[in-house]
């Protein structure tokens, strides 16, 4: 029989060490305590494998300390020692959870027996208990196994993102993960995050190929964070056949730290998740292949708003913003009414394929009608809209698209809407899109066609003079004004364009600010100390030089010797969030003759205009 | 620019990098050329110019390499690289951090964005030695002792100054006061009026200071008259009225003969009832001479005072509130330590913008900017909610000419309150909802017009000034949550 360590418990010195000495002698190692209280201190989980307990003392007795025990460890073996034979104490006994009862003076055979038995009921819970923990972790690497086998067959790479993340997140106990993909460029985009993380916190975007994350990302290995240490916090890389399709972020373990088997399950996790991310990713590029339009290769309207409608929900879910750009070739059914469909469709065919060959790879390019195109951009601001828009006119102007000769005029009206600025869901942006279609075609920029005029030319055709007649201007393509200004207002107007700037500094734009000499007292400036010189407006200043300026806050353009700008103060904005031109004469006497606009079209011109004439970059 | 730079023209075009080089070295910077890409990645390394200039038809080393080796050795990592080159080039090279600049360049926009790019590396450097602000109270270091030890080191910087509600700040270039501002005040009244101040909390910020020079006295004489000054006010306090005390003309007595400039002034404004403190705003003399001023009129019975009517309010907004405004404001924005919301106040009066400001004085956190002009077009007030969140009070003019303004200045507005029912203010309450979809809600008494009923986004509000602020805000927070 083997050695077995056993606590004895007698208040009586005697008693305590007779039966300490027949257990030493039996081959077991023996610790004594004196009181009840005493062996409680003593008990650990596994320490003893049988406790021997005298039923009564003072203080705390057997039958509560039995009782004690239980509670704190219920698969201790428990064996009272009594005085008198009594049916009363043994059935107490067996009750408060004794596994036997011995009766003093304690033969050594008896003590053997009962100890035996004892000690055999501690085998057989040993055994069962490392059984179920084999069972368990197999059942575990089983359902690991399914999980994984559901990631493999889900297709909807949007659903993929989230479940993969919380997968891993579930199997090493992490409350917090983040996942980014790659794109063509070998750049990882974040896609998913939930938990304890902060967003801003997270990189937006991580490069394959160099900066920090290049070297662990090319071992597959998870690594932690900079300066933090892998149990804490781990990215692991997503490969699958050799090349890296995301990396994971999993932090804040529920509690304590992460352990190697973790680690290694994640692992193990990830590798299925890669595959399968990989797998989704193809399938919607297939996907996407079969809903193109066979005449121009654009796709379908059902699938455009589809997938307008998923792209609405990840700008939501992440914060980020998308663009709709529609394009209206207006008059194409004059056209097709007198030289015939044919020719239409040729025309039209040729409007796509330079839309085609403008927009990214990212961007979705739809047709709802023959005359009617619709593009979707992904993370573009209105900004960038009106940027492609403009690229696509230039194109179509380029390849003398729309001019024939004897053929009824067709125009090109842009517009555009960007999630979350213009509306919540695709059907509003779109009803946006197609009201700034309308309003380019009425724009006063479509019927001056201010487009074959160079910028001062067209400045002189929009402010005209006191016997011009009033502008052709629609209220609905966003109201232009001509007539006397108040005195005030240019200053007033710089001061104020320049706080709106301040803020919100992120917002992206351009504002030129004309004047007849450039100094520091300029409201504009004054407006604007104390903003980092980093704003998403770029500012210029454009005028005779004066003193000079604080060097950041503005980009002056000198321009000595220039008698237009001279005579013509002038603002234009032109910003994610609106367009606005202003241009006055002062008079001798009086208030300044000045024509103002929030025609977008009108300030689109005007400021690219404007660029050429004096060679500065665009945004 | 203080200090010489030396900056690297890499361009393969002799001519640019000539016409480049001279106008760079007239602005006292040390310019080196290199002519092809492994040239300039020599120089990079072993001059380490402040700024790259590379043109992209750089051969041997092509742009993108050539930022990606400075980048990845820790000793030219943080040169900024300015790549110059066609259209063409724009598209391939969005990667990059610095900037582009397409070709044909002004001159004048080159020089500028380096010294942007110049200011920024100055930034990342001070930021990286720690100069901290300076900071702490008054009652350690007076502020005479303070403004005298910024002049000793000709420090340059803002210095602003907080007690209660009110705060200033003042602008020190080369440790002399170039201006100060105290809410709608500017120049030396501000800096006086600062002057006053024996207890409260500063800070100073180190920066070069950008705005206007409105003042040009040294310190110490500037200390001399502040002192002079604030021992004769403390003379004639017993006889001034509170701050909040409402002022007005007696109707009953005559100005009589030629009066001191500043006299008129006061006299003129009081035509129609202010508070103490908006009169002192609004005058342009400094403080203690309209003290002196309104003594000599209130002692001659020609002005009368009655005590202020406005009781001290609680705050605007409840801490959960003010922090889910505060997301509303930052929506899609990545989040930046201060956010600032803009509100629309819409009238046709000056007088009635001025009145609705005036009444919602006693908020906490509420300071006025400037008082409103007959334009109708600026910012006039802020209210400080949190640390991260501002609120700003605005005017949209809603006459027709000025039309083509609602949409730029409607188009960063969390909301508008309509103060009065005249027809541009209808027109521009119209356009708000329809348009742009901002919350407006009708403040003050008055019918809701019949062009404004059944419009979406629309609620009619008849309580007091604060009550409709507080109404429109509520309105904001209703349409965050959706």
């Amino acid at each position: 029989m083997p050695s077995a360590r056993i606590l004895v418990v007698d208040d009586d010195r005697f008693f305590r060490e007779v039966l300490s000495l027949q257990l030493r002698n039996l081959g077991h190692e023996v610790h004594c305590a004196e009181d009840g209280q005493r062996a409680l201190a003593e008990l650990e989980p596994g320490r003893f494998d049988v406790v021997v307990s005298d039923l009564l003392m003072p203080k705390l007795d057997g039958l509560a300390l039995t009782g004690e025990i239980r509670k704190r460890l219920p698969d201790q073996e428990v064996i009272l020692v009594t005085q008198q034979s009594q049916v009363a104490t043994a059935v107490a006994a067996l009750r408060a959870g004794a596994s036997d009862f011995l009766v003093k003076p304690v033969e050594e055979s008896e003590l053997a027996e009962r100890l035996n038995r004892s000690l055999e009921r501690v085998a057989l819970k040993r055994e069962r208990a490392r059984l179920l923990a084999e069972n368990l972790e197999l059942s575990r690497d089983q359902v690991l196994f399914q999980r994984s086998l559901g990631m493999l067959s889900t297709l909807d790479l949007e659903r993929l993102q989230e479940t993969s993340l919380s997968e891993l997140c579930a199997v090493c106990d992490a409350q917090s993960g983040a996942l980014w993909l790659s794109d063509e460029q070998g750049e990882l985009h974040l896609r998913s995050y939930r938990g304890l993380v902060e967003r801003s916190r997270l990189e937006p975007r991580i490069s394959i190929a160099d900066g920090l994350f290049a070297e662990p990302l090319k071992s597959g290995a998870a690594f932690p964070a900079p300066g933090g240490r892998l149990n804490k916090g781990f990215y692991l890389p997503l490969r699958a056949a050799g090349e890296v399709v995301g990396l994971v972020l999993l932090s804040d373990r529920l509690s304590g730290d992460f352990t190697a088997r973790e680690l290694a399950l994640a692992r193990a996790l990830g590798d299925f998740a890669a595959t399968a991310l990989r797998n989704a990713r193809r399938y919607s590029a297939l996907e996407r292949l079969g809903l193109r339009d066979r005449e121009t290769a654009a796709y379908n309207l059902a699938y455009f708003a589809d997938y307008a409608a998923k792209e609405a929900y990840k700008a939501r879910r992440y914060g980020r913003v998308f663009s709709l750009l529609a394009l209206r070739l207006d008059g194409l059914e004059r056209l097709r009414d007198q030289l015939g469909p044919a020719r239409a469709a040729q025309l039209a065919r040729g409007v796509a394929s330079s839309l085609a060959a403008v927009v990214r790879d990212s961007d979705v390019v739809a047709r709802a009608a023959e005359d009617e195109l619709y593009v979707l951009l992904p993370e573009t601001d209105h900004l960038g809209a009106q940027i492609v828009g403009r690229r696509v006119q230039a194109m179509v102007d380029a390849e003398g698209l729309l001019e024939s000769a004897g053929a009824p005029a067709v125009g090109l009206s842009l517009g555009s809407a960007t999630f979350p600025r213009d509306g919540q869901d695709f059907d509003e942006l779109l009803h946006v899109c197609r009201r700034r279609s309308e309003e380019a075609r009425l724009s006063l920029a479509r019927k001056l066609d201010l487009r074959r005029l160079d910028f001062w030319s067209a400045v002189d055709l929009l402010l005209g003079d006191t016997n011009s007649p009033p502008l052709p201007a629609d209220d609905s393509a966003g109201p232009s004004r001509r007539g006397l200004l108040p005195g005030a207002l240019f200053h007033q107007l710089q001061f104020e364009l320049a706080l709106e700037v301040a803020r919100d500094p992120k917002a992206r734009g351009l504002l030129y600010v004309g004047c007849q000499e450039i100094r520091s007292d300029l409201p504009v400036i004054e407006a604007l100390s104390g903003v980092p010189a980093d704003t998403g407006m770029h500012i210029y200043l454009l005028g005779r030089r004066g003193e000079a300026i604080p060097a950041g806050l503005a980009t002056p353009v000198y321009l000595d010797g220039d008698e237009r700008i001279a005579r013509t103060e002038f603002v234009l904005l032109y910003s994610e969030r609106a367009a606005y031109a202003l241009f006055q004469r002062r008079q001798k006497d009086g208030p300044p003759w000045g024509f103002h606009t929030s025609d977008e079209a009108v300030v689109d011109e005007l400021v690219s205009k404007l660029q050429q004439r004096y060679e500065l970059q665009p945004l | 620019m203080s200090r010489a730079r030396k900056i690297l023209l890499a361009d393969p075009d002799a001519e640019v990098q000539r016409e480049l080089a001279r106008a760079l070295r007239e602005r006292g910077h040390q310019v080196s050329v290199a002519g092809d890409g492994s040239r300039a990645l020599e120089v990079s390394v072993l001059r380490h110019p402040d700024v790259v200039l590379f043109d992209a038809d750089c051969r041997l080393v092509d742009a993108r390499t050539f930022v990606q080796i400075l980048r990845t050795n820790p000793r030219t990592e943080d040169i900024p690289v300015l790549v110059t080159g066609s259209a063409k080039d724009a598209e391939r090279l969005r990667f990059l951090r610095d900037g582009f600049l397409r070709k044909p360049h002004s001159l004048d926009e080159v020089l500028g964005r380096i010294a942007q790019l110049l200011r920024r590396v100055d930034a990342a450097r001070a930021l990286r030695s720690e100069t901290r602000e300076i900071e702490g109270s008054l009652k350690q270091m007076a502020l005479s002792d303070l403004l005298q030890v910024l002049a000793v080191n000709r420090r340059s910087g803002s210095l602003s100054l907080e007690r209660g509600e009110l705060r200033g700040e003042i602008f020190l270039a080369d440790g002399r006061p170039v201006n100060a501002r105290v809410g709608p005040v500017e120049g030396e009244k501000a800096l006086f009026r600062i002057l006053a101040l024996h207890e409260g909390n500063f800070a100073f910020a180190p920066g070069p200071y950008a705005g206007p020079r409105r003042i040009d006295r040294p310190v110490e004489e500037a200390l001399l008259e502040a002192m002079r000054q604030s021992d004769e006010i403390a003379a004639m306090a017993s006889s001034l009225p509170a701050p909040t005390d409402r002022l007005r003309l007696n109707p009953g007595a005559a100005l009589l003969g030629e009066q001191h400039p500043v006299t008129a002034e006061v006299a003129r404004l009081l035509a129609e009832p202010r508070s103490t403190s908006e009169l002192l705003d609004l005058t342009s003399a400094i403080d203690f001479e309209v003290m002196a001023a309104l003594k000599a009129l209130l002692e001659k019975g020609i002005v009368q005072t009655a005590p202020a009517d406005a009781a001290v309010s609680g705050p605007l907004l409840s801490a959960a509130e003010t922090h889910s405004l505060r997301a509303r404001v930052l929506r899609g924005r990545p989040a930046a330590r201060e956010a600032v919301g803009k509100v629309a106040l819409l009238s046709e009066s000056q007088r009635t913008t001025r009145a609705f400001l005036d009444r919602i004085r006693t908020l906490p956190g509420f300071r006025l900017q400037r008082y409103p002009t007959p334009e109708l077009l600026g910012t006039w007030a802020r209210i400080d909610l949190s640390d991260g969140l501002r609120l700003e009070l605005c005017s949209i003019p809603g006459a027709d000419v000025a039309r083509p303004l609602w949409r730029p200045f409607a188009a960063g507005a969390l909301g508008a309150l309509a103060l009065d029912r005249s027809e541009p203010t209808v027109a521009l309450t119209l356009f708000l909802a329809r348009e742009c979809r901002t919350p407006v809600l009708l403040a003050g008494d008055g019918a809701v017009p019949a062009a404004l009923k059944n419009v979406p986004g629309l609620a009619p509000h008849g309580g007091k000034p604060i009550q409709s602020l507080r109404g429109l805000l509520d309105t904001i927070l209703r349409g965050g949550l959706e």
